[in-house]
């Protein structure tokens, strides 16, 4: 093992603990644990971290159970052999149901924004609309929700990033420009970033102003309690009403538990532990469920993805991962029509581009001997608004852990063909010397007329065409008509008088955008609220 | 571990070749490396036969060093499967105990000899055949195997200057 190399870096979590941080690693527990507190919050990412710190600075003591472990800077060593099996759930490797999507998930202090790639996107104007027109959703709308988006990205320092993309970004703004469609910059929410590029390993430098860093040391700083290494097992319900939370510690390798419990007693209960985590505890929680919603419109914003090689290096593992991205197939055609979608570039590292590319032996050493000049497209689809896009489905294993059940339905498909196009079109136009859709065998192509012809025959398929995602939505949805949401307006659920869900789950769409910030503005309106209402009781 | 008699979720071989798989399955191979954490000596067989067909073009050329990459190989899968969930692991020994079998060997990999002798061209073959299955079953053993030995090769630093991979940037103290 080498030594920890970054630790010139400021540890904040060094000195909180110093300082009396209330801590605790329950795999290490020698004994069951039993907690009291106001509000027990399960899952410390963008829902369960903004909550933590806006009910802990109003005074409420507060109780935050991870199941992941506490990782830090000074643990932060990119690497991804190290940070996979540590910071994602399932080591980075969760699948849909017939595996045929792999899903990217944070399971750590900070959840999925200790990991993220710092995109920051408001929910977009079109999306909301929807969730008011179709949903009946009020006070919601752009300007409800501005202050909001505002004061978390004050909060997280979130603004525009003044350095130049790094060459797999500018290559879709080269690209985007040729063909004549839009690209912008991403905001980020970043102080003082290096530009290093591995933001989706944890960040060495404390730079990314994730959970980690932010909310939840001010919360702790504030007195409230994080139980680490605990999987919230269920609510214990007693008429309508949440009595008790009861937790499983975890051993410490993060996979199985241990014969420890953690009990938590409080007034309120949140769950936070995201759009899968989240249905999966509230059903083995037995909570009520009359119209058969929970778990139901999960959505992941499947991901098509299309490799280029460039006559130059594009080094796409090094400097800020997504600085531009081109939401021209989002805004050109209607939010229900046939699938839309988002175009970004992803961070190039070793282990996920060999991960992804298609096919194995020599082709597959040839493509990664060429790593340095890769250049490489995702495309977002906007799942959830087509009727036909209904998501997939948490149900839950004989063991109690949740699967998601999401099917590629033809509509799906549709948008991936579509975007599996454009992305080739884009690449081509910045240069590229060939294109290899991510599909099948993986054949790549020397001009753009014989990729789009092949792209227009693939047969595209669940294992045959890699579908990733990054983003999961829905599953708990917030609404005012108890027989298509789960949970108020307010976020309470419609039949547990004091439980909560403040996270992705929330949604009752997919955002069209990288989620991070559509959480954050949510939950701070959402947790502020209830923050005053229990409060004022007092 | 798993009874490999519960092994009920293909269909493709029936129940029936299953039940008697215990008397079928014949000689095991030989004892493997008894450190690693999911791995047994049978499954060692299998990715021993594999991952040189995966990596083939991505291993060093030298013997030495050749036969070293494919043992820390095997051992990163070992790691990475370790570090799955109960139920991906639990899929995972029932994929490795199918394929364990003799008849499965033949009726499903349709490699003749035993892992450890089977030929690159029939494991080339078998590969081929389950990433081009029409059943998804086969396409996601084909992924699993895919992921599980490029992430264990290419999250290896020894594999980085093959492709130019500088590694993580330095973090002055």
């Amino acid at each position: 093992m080498t030594p920890i190399r970054n630790s010139g870096i400021p540890d904040p979590w060094a000195a909180g603990q110093a300082a009396g941080w209330k801590v605790i690693d329950a795999s290490a527990l020698a004994d069951d644990l039993m907690l009291d507190a106001d509000i027990a919050i399960v899952g410390s990412g963008a829902g369960g971290g903004t909550a933590a710190e806006i009910l802990a600075l109003a005074g409420l003591k507060v109780v935050v159970l991870e199941e992941g472990p506490l990782k830090s800077s000074s643990d932060f060593r990119m690497r991804e052999s190290e940070a996979y099996p540590d910071l994602y759930q399932e080591s980075a490797a969760r699948k849909t149901r017939d595996k045929a999507i792999n899903i990217l998930q944070g399971r750590c202090v900070g959840g999925g924004t200790t990991v993220n790639w710092t995109s920051s996107f408001r929910t977009p104007p079109s999306t909301l609309a929807f969730w008011q027109r179709e949903y009946g959703l009020e006070g919601f709308g752009v300007d409800d929700l501005a202050p909001w988006f505002a004061q978390m990205e004050s909060r997280l320092s979130i603004g525009p990033w003044e350095v130049a993309p790094n060459a797999n970004n500018e290559a879709l703004a080269r690209g985007a420009r040729k063909i004549g469609i839009s690209a912008s910059p991403i905001r980020r929410n970043v102080v003082g970033c290096w530009n290093l590029g591995y933001c989706g390993m944890g960040c060495p430098i404390n730079a990314k102003q994730s959970m980690l860093v932010t909310t939840i040391p001010a919360a702790l700083a504030k007195g409230a309690t994080l139980v680490t290494r605990v999987r919230a097992r269920n609510f214990v319900l007693t008429d309508s009403r949440v009595t008790l939370l009861e937790g499983q510690a975890m051993d410490a390798t993060g996979t199985a538990p241990t014969s420890r419990t953690v009990r938590v007693r409080a007034t309120a209960y949140i769950a936070a532990a995201g759009a899968i985590g989240t249905p999966a505890l509230l059903m083995r929680s037995r909570a009520p469920d009359p119209y058969g919603i929970l778990g139901k419109r999960t959505f992941l914003h499947p991901a098509v993805v299309s490799a280029a090689l460039m006559p130059d290096r594009v080094d796409g593992f090094a400097g800020a991962p997504q600085t531009i991205y081109s939401d021209h197939f989002l805004e050109t055609q209607p939010i229900d029509g046939p699938l839309g979608y988002k175009l970004e570039a992803p961070p190039l590292h070793p282990v996920l581009t060999a991960i992804t590319l298609p096919d194995d032996g020599v082709a597959h050493a040839r493509w990664m001997q060429q790593f340095p000049r890769m250049q490489v497209l995702i495309a977002l689809l906007r799942d959830g608004f087509h009727p036909e896009s209904q998501g997939g489905t948490v149900r839950l294993r004989d063991d109690g852990t949740p699967q998601l059940d999401y099917p590629l339905l033809p509509v799906i498909w549709d948008g991936a063909r579509r975007a599996l196009r454009s992305m080739a079109e884009i690449q081509f136009a910045a240069g590229a010397l060939s294109v290899m859709p991510v599909h099948g065998g993986g054949v790549a192509f020397a001009d753009p007329a014989a990729a789009r012809a092949a792209i227009d025959g693939f047969d595209l398929q669940p294992l045959v065409t890699t579908v990733v995602s990054a983003h999961v939505m829905g599953g708990a949805p917030l609404g005012p008509d108890p027989t298509r949401s789960v949970v108020t307006p307010t976020g309470r659920h419609h039949q547990l008088e004091n439980l909560y869900v403040f996270d992705a789950s929330l949604f009752p769409t997919s955002i069209g955008a990288n989620p991070q910030l559509s959480i954050y503005g949510i939950v701070a309106h959402l947790a502020t609220d209830l923050a005053q209402a229990l409060t004022s009781r007092r | 571990m798993i009874s490999r008699r519960t092994f009920i979720t293909t269909g493709i071989l029936g129940a029936a070749a299953l039940v008697t798989a215990h008397w079928l399955r014949g000689p095991h191979a030989p004892a493997g490396d008894a450190t690693l954490r999911v791995l047994d000596a049978d499954a060692q067989a299998i990715m021993g036969a594999i991952v040189p067909v995966l990596l083939a073009g991505a291993l060093p050329i030298a013997a030495d060093a050749r036969t070293k990459a494919v043992t820390a190989t095997i051992r990163g899968v070992d790691t990475a499967i370790s570090g799955l969930s109960p139920s991906a692991q639990d899929e995972l020994r029932q994929l490795f105990a199918l394929l364990a079998l003799p008849p499965a060997r033949l009726a499903i990999a349709r490699v003749s000899e035993p892992w450890t002798r089977a030929s690159e061209a029939e494991v080339r073959a078998c590969l081929d055949r389950f990433r081009g299955s029409s059943l998804t079953l086969l396409r996601s053993a084909y992924a699993a195997l895919h992921q599980l030995t490029f992430a264990a090769w290419y999250g290896n630093p020894t594999s980085w200057a093959r492709i130019g991979y500088p590694g993580p940037p330095e973090i002055p103290a």
